[in-house]
This record gives structure tokens, C-alpha cells and sequence, in this order.
């Protein structure tokens, strides 16, 4: 770059017409520094119509993941997030679901203005069901912000959501058997849709069965 | 419209009638230019920066200045108790009006000129000198330590940059063998133009034009750093706009006889002849808004030594050789 001539230049002390170019160079190489920033992108954001895009690493309030396979999240109400928790902000409470033994989260609040976003609940989630939100212009005037987590999610009836961690389970079976090299020994049985059977038993249950 | 100019001509007589429309265009065109300039200023600072720039209102953010002046209309007009009242606000005017002055002798075309004068450029520079008082007349009855050695620093600065730059007009002055500004227009006929033969000259009187309107980076006597705002430091709301105003417009009008003295005036092809002495205009004064967010502001002492050890001699050897030289050409 041609600025960094000026800079390696030694300090030697220039007299009379030297100095005169050294000061006209110098102010040329100075010109084509802003006359080549002119044209180059800008780099302000315009805040409120510009979206920014954010790094990965981005940390904006805790939400919970929305899986697909299953159309919503995957709290089972454990309680990990809420002992972990360094701020104490989680407060969550769940019911056990029908004909199963497993729980489900049905109060799921955090208190963001105490929230320092540290990851705890994240790194001890069994199901990683929590993620950091990618949402950015969440000022606002009141410094209280308690936010029930399960707000935005709609849950099915639990039949229904039984049914869909019955499939997701048997999806999962078959994948590991897959990576291990076997072949898959049967379709599980279709679940049904009175779902007396136990939703997604454990893996290491399941290890032995292919 | 003619009905209108029929009656103002029963009234004032014929060439005074022409006073007036011409006055009354370059009333636009200074208020026009000054709002273009603060616009294109700021815009230029904020790409140069990597910024945008006024964007919200109007197109480009156009109307910016015209809400600027707004807001200045707004203002109370705070007299401080101290000051030397009838100087005090005498000065703005005093700083503006010479510019207007300068615009009327200006050859927008080759028929177009308010005041046709034998001695033009003569005048110009004798104009220009009187702005000076203006400021140096705000400063000094602003009762404020700050406004008089802004007001101090204008004076030494303008005392010291008048010399090259009426010796390196001088030698255009030889080249064409006149001071009238549409002669030495004429004398530059078929792209003959002074830059060409006077690069040296043209340069040094780009400088000398930055350094006679206070700009950066020559604009110690406003120096925001170290004197506030300089010589208009106690200055409210329009008295402030006034000199702001007169900043813009003696700056178009010095890009005007830049034009006029190196780049041949008006003349060009195609498009009409005022265009073309506004698009050279505006050139200059690209350049000279470049200048202004490129370097940063010198010294006094640098100033000086500028001035008085390089830029004077260089001019006067500039000139000498100009001279040599045409007589070797003449004989």
C-alpha cells in the first residue's frame, strides 16, 4: 500500500526543495487515501432499517430450542437450569405427562434483568433445549424483564407430543444402529395414537437391541 | 414576467434594470451554493470517513441545510452585554457583502457578466481584502479572548497568503497582457488554458484560495480545538449563519476566478457556458472540501513558514520565469 511508504521513510533531515517534495508526496499519497475511502462501502449501520448480521457467538436471551421433528421444544422440566443457575433467575415447574413417567415443563419464567447470560443453563440442559436468542434491539423502558419462555410455544395435547418423541426416538435408534454398521433389524412398531407406550426410552436401553 | 421587467426598466433606466435582475440571480445562486456546500461538505466528510452523510431528509438528505437554517432562524439573537455593539453587528456584513461584490465581476459566459470592469482582477483581490476586515471587526468587538486572537490569526494568515496568491495570478496576468476577467477568459480561447502552461501558479493559488477563506487545514482562525469557534466564538443563531454564508460564498467565488484564470472561464462543448463555469467551480471546490477532511490543521508557525518560505518564492520565481519567458517568445 502506498501509504506505508511514507511511514518506512528514514527521518533524515531534508533541506530546501526536498522538504517541499517530501510535503507535496506525502500529501498526495494522503489524497488517495480519502479519495479511495470515498467510494468504498460504508460502514455505519443505519441503525433502526438495517438489520446487522450477527457474529455466532452472539448472546441475546435464553430461549428454548424449536425441534422440528417434534414441532416444539424438548424441556423435561429437569430442573438442571434452575439449580445451576449463578443469578438464581429460572423458576420453572412441570407435570408428569399421561401414562408416562417422564415430565413436561408448564411454567418456564426468567427474570432477564438478572440474567447475566452465563451459559450455565445451557451447558447442563440434558436435552439441549436451550439456546441464546439472536434478538438485538431488545431495550426497553422498564428495567424489569420476566419472561415466560414457554410464551411463543404452542404445545400439542400430550397424546399428540407423546406420539411425536415416540417417532423421534425410534429415528434416532435407527441412526445409531445405522452408524454402527448393522442393518436395521425391523421397523419399530408404528406407535399409536393412544400412546400407552412409553415415549423415548433412554439410549442405553436401546444399545442392545440391534 | 416581462410586463414586471418593463416597469422596473420605466423606473431605473436600462443598464440599472440589469443591476438588479443580475443581483437578484446571484442572491439565488449565493443562497443556493451555500445550501449546496454545507449539504455536499457534510456529505463528502462522511464518506470520506466511511459514514453516509445527512440521509434522512429530502433526497440524499438535500433539505438538511434548509432545516439547518431553520433552526438557526429560530434562535434568539443573544447580544453579550460587553460587547462593541454597532461593530459587533456590523461585522457579518461587512465579511459577506464583499463576496457578492466579487460574484458580480465573475464572466458566467462570454456575454454574461454583471460588471464587465477594465481592472477586474484588481478588484477581486481588493474585495477580498475587505472580507478580512469583517471578520477581523467581529473578533475584535466581541469583547472575548478567543473571538480576538481568532480575529488575530485571520489577519497575520491573510496578510501572509495574499502575496502568493496575487503573484501567481500575476503571471496569468502576463500571460494574457490584462486584468479583465473576460479578456483574460477570451485569451484562453481553443483549450489554451492556463493550467496547462501554469501548473505551478494554478497550484499555489489553490492553496493561497484555502488559506484566504480560513479553511481547513489552514483554519487556525477559527481552530475548534483550541479556540472554540474562533473570531465568530460569541456570535447567535443568524449572525453566525451571515458569516457561514460569507465563508461559502467567498469560497464559490475564489473557485470562480480559479475557474476563470486557469481552467478557461466558461468555455466548453456542448452544454451552455454557465454550466460549464459551475461544473469547473464545483471541481475546485471538491478539491478544496478533499483538502479540508484529508490534512489536518497546521501549525501557526508552519503556516508562516509556508507561506513566506516556500509558496512566496516559489511564486515569484514562477512569476520571473512567466516573464523570461514571454519576452523570449515576443522577440
Amino acid at each position: 500500500m502506498s501509504a506505508d511508504l511514507h511511514l518506512e521513510r528514514t527521518p533524515e533531515k531534508r533541506t530546501g526543495l526536498g522538504i517541499l517534495w517530501d510535503g507535496f508526496s506525502s500529501a498526495l499519497i494522503g489524497l488517495t487515501v480519502t479519495l479511495t475511502t470515498l467510494f468504498k462501502p460504508k460502514v455505519t449501520e443505519l441503525y433502526p432499517m438495517e438489520k446487522p448480521t450477527l457474529t455466532k457467538a452472539y448472546r441475546s436471551a435464553i430461549a428454548l430450542v424449536h425441534f422440528d421433528d417434534i414441532d416444539t421444544h424438548d424441556c423435561i422440566a429437569c430442573s438442571a437450569c434452575e439449580l445451576i443457575c449463578p443469578s438464581d433467575c429460572i423458576e420453572l415447574t412441570g407435570e408428569k405427562m399421561p401414562g408416562s413417567k417422564k415430565k413436561r415443563v408448564d411454567f418456564f419464567e426468567m427474570d432477564f434483568s438478572t440474567c447475566s447470560l452465563c451459559g450455565l443453563c445451557l451447558a447442563v440442559c440434558p436435552t439441549d433445549t436451550l439456546k441464546y436468542s439472536t434478538g438485538y434491539d431488545d431495550a426497553s423502558g422498564s428495567s424489569a424483564w420476566v419472561h415466560d419462555l414457554l410464551e411463543p410455544f404452542d404445545d400439542p395435547p400430550m397424546e399428540e407430543l407423546a406420539r411425536r418423541l415416540e417417532e423421534r426416538a425410534a429415528k434416532q435408534r435407527e441412526a445409531r444402529a445405522a452408524a454402527r454398521g448393522d442393518h436395521p433389524v425391523k421397523k419399530p412398531a408404528a406407535p399409536k395414537a393412544a400412546a400407552a407406550v412409553a415415549p423415548a426410552a433412554p439410549p442405553e436401553k436401546e444399545g442392545g437391541d440391534a | 414576467m416581462s410586463g414586471l421587467i418593463d416597469s422596473v426598466q420605466g423606473v431605473l433606466g436600462g443598464w440599472l434594470t440589469e443591476l438588479v435582475i443580475g443581483f437578484v440571480l446571484l442572491a439565488v445562486l449565493i443562497t443556493l451554493n451555500a445550501m449546496f456546500m454545507v449539504w455536499f461538505e457534510r456529505k463528502v466528510a462522511g464518506w470520506v470517513q466511511g459514514r453516509h452523510g445527512p440521509l434522512h431528509h429530502g433526497p440524499f438528505g438535500l433539505a438538511q441545510t434548509a432545516l439547518d437554517v431553520v433552526k438557526l432562524l429560530g434562535k434568539e439573537f443573544i447580544i453579550p452585554s460587553k460587547v462593541d455593539r454597532p461593530v459587533f453587528l456590523l461585522a457579518p456584513i461587512i465579511a459577506f457583502l464583499p463576496a457578492l461584490a466579487i460574484l458580480s465581476l465573475i464572466p458566467y459566459s462570454a456575454d454574461m457578466t454583471l460588471t464587465d470592469a477594465q481592472s477586474g482582477l484588481l478588484i477581486v483581490f481588493a474585495f477580498g481584502g475587505l472580507s478580512l476586515g469583517g471578520i477581523f471587526m467581529g473578533g475584535w468587538s466581541s469583547n472575548n479572548k478567543y473571538a480576538l486572537l481568532g480575529a488575530i490569526r485571520a489577519v497575520s494568515q491573510n496578510i501572509a497568503y495574499e502575496l502568493p496568491l496575487l503573484l501567481s495570478a500575476m503571471a496569468i496576468v502576463l500571460m494574457s497582457g490584462t486584468l479583465n476577467l473576460t479578456e483574460i477568459v477570451d485569451a484562453q480561447a481553443g483549450y489554451r488554458w492556463n493550467v496547462f502552461f501554469q501548473p505551478l501558479a494554478m497550484l499555489i493559488f489553490l492553496i493561497s484560495a484555502a488559506a484566504e477563506t480560513n479553511r481547513a487545514p489552514f483554519d487556525i482562525p477559527e481552530a475548534e480545538s483550541e479556540l472554540v469557534a474562533g473570531f465568530h466564538t460569541e456570535y447567535p443563531a443568524m449572525g453566525f449563519a451571515v458569516f457561514f454564508l460569507a465563508e461559502y460564498t467567498y469560497m464559490f467565488a475564489v473557485c470562480a476566478i480559479g475557474a476563470v484564470l486557469f481552467l478557461g472561464g466558461a468555455a466548453g462543448p456542448l452544454l451552455p457556458g454557465p454550466v460549464w463555469l459551475l461544473l469547473k467551480v464545483y471541481f475546485l471546490l471538491f478539491l478544496m472540501v478533499m483538502a479540508r477532511w484529508t490534512y489536518p490543521r497546521l501549525r501557526f508557525d508552519q503556516l508562516m513558514n509556508l507561506a513566506w518560505k516556500y509558496l512566496i518564492p516559489l511564486a515569484l520565481g514562477n512569476l520571473m520565469l512567466t516573464a523570461f519567458v514571454l519576452k523570449l517568445v515576443q522577440t
